[in-house]
């Protein structure tokens, strides 16, 4: 019958909004959208307009309407073309791609084991993978600079079987930022990953096998299929923040692996550019609505599956 | 059950009747769906009035309007004389029973059954009473410490019950109360409904798709298809004289035989069916036939009389062959087919008259006159 | 289902090792008696006395303390609000309040910091608002805390039984008597778990507050964040294996208790 709750239409709600009463909906999404707006919107709209106007002698920001910003992040400045905000840009794309990438290879084989432990330890091993989350990122990171410093236990071990340099370290360096970047962004891999896992239906698996397929031909055809849910949540947990990614970059990197998130400080802090940071910063965010954008039409699921 | 489901027509022949429901030209759609059509009927006051029909005939949807869960697009509808169409859910003189109970889970069943007279903000020592009353009279006094998720399905339908009626509703709405009960619990709760109704004379209006069920306990029934009214009447002629196919297929089971009226005398026809020439007596008032118009009768399987040699005296009189025979204790079903048409009769299995046939048996079925129902068009 | 092979085991067992370095990496040079780099120099808990007399730490812990709960307050009864308002309600921009809700849960957080910043330093130079400071990090905490609590809340309303307020409506309880007396009731749950979530992000939070803090403002990250950029000192090992702590004692009790709430659910279904 009329069972279906998921029809607004039919519930009281449907009958109160027939009435027509605004001011429920003024009452309760009213002022969160309100602040919302005035801190969100309104500022992201003034990150775009900024984008096109031009620094002053001071840093102040100036009235021309310009281009200028989004030329110059493009490498066209004004001594011809320059390479160096293209490369960060295409930097931070591979940083972000291969965070996503490694994050992927290291969740596949923990979100297997975590699935094929028995009932109470499949708890315990989910919460262990998110435990070191709720230890501020902050800590977590400056930990690998004392890792990866020239006289740790690691860089020592590895000068002495020849690997590094005698007296060179891991960090600051491309390597150190994306082990610290791979290590904060495991557990958002690991955990759409191991929802799909849990839902695998293995007996396609047993009936590939029966067929004679080899253990790649189970997985590519049997099991793959089964968890690209959880492999595209996971790949846009993953990729979108770490392109962004602005602290573990800063601590871990040095001049040479400077990403988006970096340059967008730079201009807003030492450098006072600010227009330039905001074209940066609104070419970030086209990155991430695109991206999502691109998610939301190839994967006709409902949002809640993302969270 | 037969003087109860007269009751009311009994009624209205010595005083005015007093509506506690009146319902004009009610619609309600959804997008596409229209659930309700052109709706309108009145309901008694102290009236045990079902509401039936199949899944999605709208049923619901009307029920909902009453309580005031819904708006309708269009039409009139009056509790107690007063439009309510203007009053909110919360204040018309109407409380429910969900199909699901919807009983708080986070209060005690004490506090469900309290939540109406709490929210009128009555005096905590008339709130005690009246719920220790209720409590009592449904036997749940032993639960009042017990959360909702801590009793049994048939417990939670008297908490819900317990809970709408302590506000001494005008009009009781029930939505398919019994619909989550096995069979027995819900035959013995059936009784008790039906007993508590009487007790409070409160106006029950009650929606089930169970014909059984609304049979045994209402006073009358509206059955409806396809958000219209098919008919309106006491339980027994809605059985007896079903107005359309529809009516007799959802109550009961019937044989349908169809054919032109070949000859008219007063207040009988003949009618050439599938098994040969029907004698069909009926009501002059009933309706006008002409010669040559196509009918369709309908007949119940108790009706439907076998024997294996002939009936003497009787003219709707026609062979057929057993095809099966389904024993069900105090009665005995048989298919039959007489020439292409597939029949079904009821046999009681008393001991008195006792005849049994078997399959494949060649046997005669009669008919009486006045036993086949002359169905309208569709 | 089968067991996981051993070498499925030591893979699994290596990644934990690999996400947990870090945070033991910290603890154990919390208590390295040497001061400067990584070589190891003897057992030692001066660097926890030296602490309690860090007055900017304390400080921060306490600018760290109000920011929390402040915003927390403020963004679990705003972000609520919205979610009942979303989940029952229709009005015309419904799509696009949908849209700008998931925007802080994918937007970098430095792009949010520096709208932010720019909004600040707009509203400062148009209208006299805003002076950097406890208040403007607030403001901005809230706001990526709302989308959060709205997401966690909704979602705890669509799994409420509508026949349960409509069972309310119809027992003569108004739409605020039926929102306290039921709906609340069966969301509190829901709302304390987005409240804690709206905390933690707030504690976390470095970036946001970095750009967003003025020079009288600190929380515990941007100590922590200049102290590494001027060179680690020991004694920010001792906070952070505090803030350790403090965080995993938190988790453990909340996790705890919302067992034992479930386990008390469950039984009392039954």
């Amino acid at each position: 019958m009329n069972a279906d709750p998921q029809t607004n239409d039919r519930s009281l709600t449907g009958a109160l909004t027939r009435n027509g009463h605004w001011w429920r909906s003024a009452l309760t999404s009213g002022p969160g959208l309100a602040w919302l707006t005035a801190f969100l919107l309104i500022p992201l709209l003034a990150i775009v307009t900024i984008s096109f106007l031009t620094r002053g002698e001071y840093g102040e920001i100036e009235r021309p309407f310009t281009f200028d910003n989004y030329q110059r992040l493009l490498g066209f400045g004004l001594l011809g073309f320059d390479p160096l905000y293209p490369t960060i840009l295409v930097r931070s794309l591979i940083l972000g791609l291969t965070t996503a990438g490694l994050c992927l290879f290291a969740a596949l084989p923990l979100a297997f084991f975590i699935a094929r432990l028995p009932g109470g330890w499949k708890t315990a091993a989910l919460i262990l993978v998110v435990v070191p989350f709720w230890t501020n990122l902050l800590i977590r990171t400056y930990a690998w600079q004392i890792l990866f410093s020239s006289e740790s236990w690691l860089c020592r071990t590895a000068q002495a079987l020849g690997w590094l340099s005698p007296g060179t370290a891991l960090y600051p360096g491309f390597l150190a930022v994306l082990v610290g970047m791979v290590c904060d962004f495991l557990p958002f891999m690991v955990l759409p990953l191991y929802a799909s896992v849990e839902k695998i239906d293995w007996t396609l698996a047993e009936a590939a096998v029966d067929l004679g397929a080899n253990p790649w031909q189970v997985f590519r055809h049997a099991l793959l299929p089964q968890i690209i849910p959880g492999l595209s949540a996971g790949w846009v947990l993953v990729f979108l923040p770490a392109t962004g990614q602005f602290v573990i970059p800063d601590l871990l990197g040095g001049a040479k692996t400077t990403m988006l998130g970096n340059l967008i400080q730079q201009q807003f802090g030492p450098s006072r550019d600010w227009p330039f940071g905001a074209a940066i910063s609104f070419v970030a965010l086209l990155l991430v609505v695109g991206g999502l954008w691109l998610r939301a039409r190839n994967a006709p699921e409902k949002d809640g599956g993302l969270m | 059950m037969t003087t109860s489901n007269q009751r009311p027509e009994a009624r209205t022949a010595t005083e005015p009747p007093a509506w506690a429901i009146e319902i004009e030209g009610l619609e309600r759609s959804y997008g596409e769906v229209q659930a309700l059509r052109q709706v309108s009927l009145s309901i008694r006051k102290g009236e045990f009035f079902s509401l039936l029909g199949p899944s999605g005939c709208g049923k619901t949807t009307l029920l909902r309007l009453i309580a005031g869960l819904e708006l309708p697009d269009a039409g009139r509808l009056l509790i107690g004389g007063r439009d309510a169409l203007t009053i909110p859910a919360h204040q018309r003189p109407v409380n429910t029973v969900f199909q699901s109970y919807a009983l708080f889970p986070h209060l005690n069943i004490r506090d469900n059954v309290a939540f109406g007279l709490k929210m009128k903000k009555l005096p905590p020592t008339e709130i005690k009473q009246r719920v220790d009353r209720i409590m009592e009279l449904v036997a749940i006094q032993d639960l009042a410490e017990r959360r909702p998720a801590q009793i049994s399905g048939g417990q939670k339908q008297r908490v819900a019950l317990a809970r709408a009626v302590v506000n001494e509703p005008e009009v009781l709405l029930l939505d398919e109360p019994l619909g989550a009960l096995d069979l027995k619990l819900r035959k013995q709760l059936q009784v008790e409904l039906h007993q508590l109704q009487r007790r409070l004379g409160i106006t029950f209006v009650h929606v089930t798709h169970d014909q059984d069920e609304a049979l045994m306990m209402s006073d009358r029934i509206a059955v409806m298809k396809d958000g219209r009214i098919e008919q309106l009447d006491v339980g027994q002629r809605l059985y007896e004289q079903p107005r359309t196919k529809f009516v007799a297929q959802f109550l009961g089971s019937c044989n349908l035989f169809a054919g032109p009226v070949i000859q008219l005398n007063g207040s009988s026809a003949i009618v050439e069916t599938e098994v040969g020439r029907l004698t069909l007596s009926f009501p002059a008032s009933v309706r006008r036939l002409t010669i040559g118009q196509k009918i369709t009768l309908a007949l119940r399987p108790e009706n439907l009389h076998l024997a294996y040699e002939a009936f003497p005296g009787c003219g709707n009189v026609f062979p057929a062959k057993v095809e099966a025979v389904i024993y069900g204790g105090a009665e005995t079903q048989y298919r039959l087919v007489a020439g292409q048409l597939p029949l079904q009769a009821t046999v009681l299995n008393s001991r008195m008259a006792n005849q049994t046939f078997k399959e494949g048996d060649e046997i005669r079925c009669a008919i009486a006159e006045e036993a086949l129902i002359l169905l309208e068009d569709e | 289902m089968r067991s996981p092979s051993p070498r499925l085991s030591v893979i699994a067992v290596l990644l934990y090792a690999f996400i947990y370095a870090p945070i033991l990496v910290v603890i154990v040079y919390s208590f390295n008696a040497s001061r400067f780099g990584a070589g190891w120099g003897g057992f030692t808990t001066r660097w926890y006395e030296v602490l309690l007399e860090n007055a900017p730490a304390l400080s921060a812990a306490k600018s760290t303390l109000l920011l929390g709960i402040f915003s927390t307050l403020l963004s679990t009864t705003l972000g609520t609000a919205l979610a009942f308002g979303l989940a029952r309600f229709r009005f015309p921009g419904k799509a696009w309040a949908n849209r700008l809700l998931y925007v802080p849960v994918f937007i970098p957080d430095i792009v949010m910091a520096v709208a932010l910043l720019l909004f600040y330093s707009l509203a400062r130079q148009w209208f006299g608002l805003f002076e950097l400071g406890l208040t403007t990090m607030i403001l901005a905490h809230v706001t990526f805390q709302i989308p959060f609590v709205t997401i966690v809340v909704r979602a705890r309303l669509a799994g409420l039984d509508p026949a349960l307020e409509e069972a309310a409506r119809d027992l003569g309880a108004n739409e605020i008597q039926t929102f306290w007396h039921v709906t609340f009731p069966l969301i509190a749950p829901g709302v304390i778990a987005a409240a804690m979530l709206a905390f933690t992000l707030s504690l976390d939070d470095f970036v946001v507050s970095f750009f967003t803090s003025g020079p009288g403002a600190t929380t515990l990250p941007i100590l922590i964040y200049s102290s590494v950029k001027r060179g680690i000192t020991p004694d920010i090992n001792a906070l952070s294996t505090l803030i350790i702590i403090v965080s995993f004692v938190a988790t453990l009790a909340t996790t705890l208790l919302q067992r034992s709430q479930k386990y008390k659910n469950l039984k009392s279904e039954r």
